[in-house]
């Protein structure tokens, strides 16, 4: 498929767009957690911090410095916390207690300021600064989990978001996959039926989804249109059915007429040309009947082969002094072909194309078979326009708006009930100039 | 001649039956298959013309009855199903000509008269004679050759078949449907004058330069070929 396609398929934009939405979610819902949880942390760092200054701090106001010192030292020596570190310089910088091995550069000194820094060992640490008297310096610091808690928490955050955006990208694309089998088994049928095959019905699953809901209305609806089309076939040929009948009735009163004798020339005449519309019109009813047969399948599809080069070079002897009359020519180029069908049934349906390319066309008539048995019937006249091509096959339907040429648009038809009777297909294509009606062969 | 017709729809029975008067037919004339078979089997008719479809005893049905119990009257089916399925089943049954309804009386005619004059114990085509002659117009079916007194005139294969058509049964009136049954071999009607081309073509090569024409068309009906003048 085409890129431009899968971009406009609802199926691909809901595959691509389900996963990001589900990631950017449960981004939005997870950074309010993460963020209390750091607030929450550095919260008990600060509590831890702030309780240890305080005993510092009551120590200094109660031993001064030296005091100061000794705790410092007692608590270092103790290591009842490993996680604490201190630090009191002097006002030269110089070092006089603590565990660190300088005051750290990040860290500004200002009495009660809250700073973050890197200890000796690299750690993440946190702490809080004091002005002693006579410009010395405490920092009060303890290493905080924040830093290692923080990288876990956006690994595990960014897994999550990962591994949620592929379960549900991989779910999106199984589902639509799935659905858009579906719906292509859908609009080859859809399409079946379209192309004339109106018993044809969409299948329905056995799940009984929506979707099956749908095409059970789509087929109800299928039904409805087949059963129209059907009236409207039924109508046409119970009308032909019927009329045949009277019209029989005054053709035989008619043709005893013109057996008696003594009639005059003027009457004879007149009765013979009523005679011949009446045939007219009775070999249209035929040609009609005949049409409504082969759409209902009433004629048998029958297991004989016959040799089409021979038939259509047969339908070309009868009509090459028929187009030589008119000062046109028949010219014929035929492979030999086996095929499946109906020799008579075969027979009409070129006798059709080259009646129509003779009628219409006014011009030489070239007939071509292949070997892979497709049959074109070319004439060189003015064509027909592009917009009605398809339309050209269509029961009582004429290209000519004039209507001045013979025929009232059923012997196109029959050919295209023909071909299509025997799984082959009839098109038609300007050959400029002239029309080309090509016969192909079903698979 | 006698000729038998079992047709149920009055109007055609009566409308075949004058006609067949007129033309000078002895006819009996039934309305039901059963009465049909009666009469068929029991008396002796140079011909019957049966419709096919028949209340009580079918139309296939008598033929074949009759076949079976060797009576080779010629028959001439009379149908409204004119598809090439029921053609060829009415043929097989046994009859001799096969006429769809609606149908023309000079049809009709012309086909009875071609059954009744048909040389009996054959089946008309299998004429063992290799030549035939009307008047000055000589053809030979195995040389395939055909004269018009000293002249030899060439014909298309298709030509050839249609004037042998026309001289096997010259001085009768020969439909243009037969003409296509009996040359063609495919059922189909043409929408235009697709025979009458031949026949001009055929009968340009024939009655050029003589000084009596032979191929004489008989208005709304056919062909005869033949010397005297209609």
């Amino acid at each position: 498929m085409q890129r431009r396609q899968y971009r406009r398929s609802a199926f691909f934009r809901f595959a691509v767009a389900l996963p990001l939405l589900l990631a950017a979610l449960s981004g939005v819902l997870l950074w309010p957690i993460y963020r209390e949880a750091v607030d929450h942390i550095r919260e008990q760092v600060h509590a831890a911090i702030e309780r240890d200054s305080w005993d510092l701090e009551v120590e200094f106001h109660e031993h001064g410095i030296d005091g100061l010192i000794d705790a410092i030292e007692q608590r270092l020596a103790r290591q009842l916390d490993p996680s604490t570190l201190y630090l009191l310089i002097d006002a030269d910088g110089a070092i006089l207690a603590g565990s660190m091995a300088q005051w750290p550069i990040s860290v500004t000194r200002e009495d009660r300021a809250w700073a973050e820094f890197t200890a000796d060992d690299g750690e993440h640490a946190e702490g809080q600064v004091f002005g002693l008297f006579g410009q010395r310096w405490l920092l009060v610091g303890r290493r905080s989990p924040l830093a290692s808690f923080d990288r876990s928490l956006a690994l595990q955050l960014g897994w999550t978001v990962l591994a949620m955006f592929t379960l549900s990208a991989l779910a999106a694309t199984w589902f639509s996959a799935r659905l858009r089998r579906r719906l292509r088994g859908l609009a080859l049928d859809a399409e079946a039926i379209r192309a004339g095959d109106l018993a044809r019905r969409l299948l329905i699953s056995p799940h009984q989804d929506e979707i099956d809901d749908l095409a059970e209305r789509f087929n109800r609806t299928f039904a409805d249109l087949e059963r129209l089309v059907d009236g409207a076939r039924q109508v046409s040929n119970h009308l032909a059915h019927d009329l045949r009948r009277p019209l029989q009735a005054a053709r035989q009163h008619l043709d005893e007429l013109a057996h008696r004798s003594g009639l005059d020339g003027a009457a004879r005449l007149a009765i013979e040309s009523s005679l011949s519309e009446i045939d007219q019109l009775l070999g249209t009813f035929a040609a009609l009947l005949r049409l409504a047969k082969l759409q209902a399948g009433g004629f048998e599809r029958g297991g004989d082969y016959c040799e089409l080069d021979r038939v259509v070079a047969d339908a070309i002897e009868l009509y090459t002094p028929v187009a030589a009359a008119a000062g046109h020519s028949l010219r014929a180029e035929l492979q030999p072909v086996r095929i499946r069908g109906d020799r008579h049934l075969w027979f009409q349906l070129v006798q059709n194309l080259i009646e129509n390319a003779l009628n219409h066309g006014h011009s030489d008539v070239d007939v071509r078979l292949d070997a892979d048995g497709e049959l074109c019937v070319r004439d060189h006249g003015p064509g027909v326009p592009e917009e009605l091509l398809t339309r050209l096959g269509e029961r009582f339907f004429r290209a000519d708006p004039a209507r001045s040429t013979p025929g009232i648009g059923i012997g196109l038809a029959l050919a295209r009930a023909i071909a299509q009777h025997h799984g082959a297909t009839l098109r038609f294509e300007n050959a400029a100039p002239g029309l080309r009606a090509r016969v192909s062969p079903g698979k | 001649m006698r000729v038998l017709i079992v047709e149920d729809d009055r109007h055609t029975r009566e409308f075949i039956e004058r006609a067949l008067r007129e033309s000078g037919y002895t006819v009996d004339a039934v309305g039901n298959g059963r009465d049909g078979l009666f009469l068929a089997t029991t008396e002796a008719f140079d011909l019957v013309v049966l419709d096919r479809m028949l209340p009580t005893v079918d139309g296939l049905t008598i033929l074949r009855t009759l076949r079976a119990s060797k009576i080779t009257t010629p028959v001439l089916i009379l149908s409204a199903l004119g598809d090439v399925d029921d053609r060829v089943d009415g043929l097989r049954a046994g009859s001799d000509d096969y006429l769809v309804k609606p149908f023309a009386l000079a049809e009709l005619l012309a086909r009875i008269e071609a059954l009744l004059r048909r040389p009996r114990g054959g089946d008309g085509t299998s004429g063992e004679t290799t030549q035939l002659r009307v008047a000055d117009l000589e053809l030979d079916r195995l040389k395939r050759s055909v004269r018009r007194g000293e002249r030899r005139i060439d014909l298309q294969p298709k030509e050839f078949q249609l004037l042998e058509y026309l001289m096997r049964h010259h001085d009768q009136v020969v439909t243009r449907s037969m003409l296509l049954e009996a040359v063609w071999d495919y059922h189909f009607d043409p929408k235009t004058n697709v025979i009458d081309v031949h026949i001009s073509n055929l009968r340009q090569k024939i009655d050029k330069d003589a000084t009596v024409a032979l191929i004489h068309t008989v208005r709304g009906v056919g062909y005869r070929l033949g010397l005297e003048v209609d």
